[in-house]
């Protein structure tokens, strides 16, 4: 006799609820230990004119002065933070972009062709799919 | 394994309906590259309770072979990685079903068929494609997608068997 005559063998079962519930909670936890492995900021990198200038970790306090194409710009990092606290460009958009705290965020200057980045500890794990 | 006329007729439609789910998936947009719903697995589920273990793995080598022949792709690494996954998906399903058939419904047989799928997919890539580890902190993303695609195809199987159950003379 096929198993689908069987009443039993095509009824939802608790063990379903159960399997589901263990697959997910697998998954989050995976996620969660993730998060906690790369995304955690290690440094800064200060770049100006395509050049890297400085690359200081992002733990210690303090505020740095460069002087751009249109004069100083400060750079402060504070817990962590990295912000533009000081620019002579017209706009200041970089000192509007505020607070930047994750690896991959950064502030851009255009006028000083200024670049401050946030590196992690991990690049991007991906690095090739196949289709 | 009976290769009676019926037999052979049964997996003939099986394995054709499972080659056209199989095909018409393709055209499905996906929002990641090498997402798939395996709608086709509904087929060989469905296989596994109508026929049993034998006739379920040769609906999915099937499905495999001729649906990579109509796309295209056969004996590329996504073809390997299809076939290897859904061989050894139906072994895991056929397995379950064997040592606890009063434990799951097809809906859980569909979850370990995900599970298993996407599981030797990733391992097989990281191991013998691309040959990085990294290809492993996808892990959490394949398991809630196989969670996903694990209910919906597990519920449309368990829909349709219910549905064939009802028919007192189909066999």
């Amino acid at each position: 006799m096929s198993l689908y005559k069987k009443p039993n063998a095509i009824r939802l079962r608790p063990a379903d609820g159960i399997l589901i519930i263990i697959l997910l909670s697998l998954s989050l936890s995976g996620f969660i230990l993730q998060k906690s492995k790369t995304n955690e900021a290690q440094s800064f990198i200060i770049e100006m004119d395509g050049k890297i200038l400085y690359r200081f970790p992002i733990h210690r306090d303090t505020t740095i002065t460069l002087h751009g194409k249109t004069g100083i710009v400060a750079v402060r990092v504070t817990d962590g933070k990295v912000c533009i606290a000081e620019s002579s460009c017209p706009l200041k958009i970089c000192m509007k972009t505020g607070w930047i705290t994750s690896p991959g965020q950064a502030i851009i200057c255009i006028p000083n062709k200024l670049i401050v980045s946030i590196e992690g500890k991990k690049q991007r794990s991906v690095d090739a799919i196949t289709q | 394994m009976q290769l009676r006329s019926r037999n052979i007729a049964l997996i003939s439609i099986l394995a054709s309906l499972a080659v056209v789910i199989y095909v018409m998936e393709t055209f499905i947009p996906r929002p990641l590259p090498w997402m798939r719903f395996g709608f086709g697995n509904i087929i060989v589920i469905i296989a596994l309770y109508l026929l049993g273990f034998k006739f379920a793995l040769l609906v999915a080598l099937i499905k495999s072979c001729v649906g990579a022949l109509i796309i295209g792709n056969l004996f590329t690494p996504a073809f390997l990685l299809s076939l290897s996954g859904g061989l050894l998906s139906v072994s895991i399903m056929g397995l379950m079903l064997s040592i606890a058939s009063a434990l799951f419904s097809p809906l859980g047989i569909s979850l370990w068929g995900a599970l298993t799928h996407n599981t030797a997919q990733l391992l097989i890539a990281s191991f013998f494609l691309i040959r990085s580890r990294a290809v492993l902190n996808l892990f959490p993303i394949f398991l809630l997608l196989s969670v996903a695609t694990g209910i919906v195809t597990g519920a449309i199987s368990l829909a349709v068997l219910k549905h064939l159950s009802l028919k007192k003379d189909l066999f």
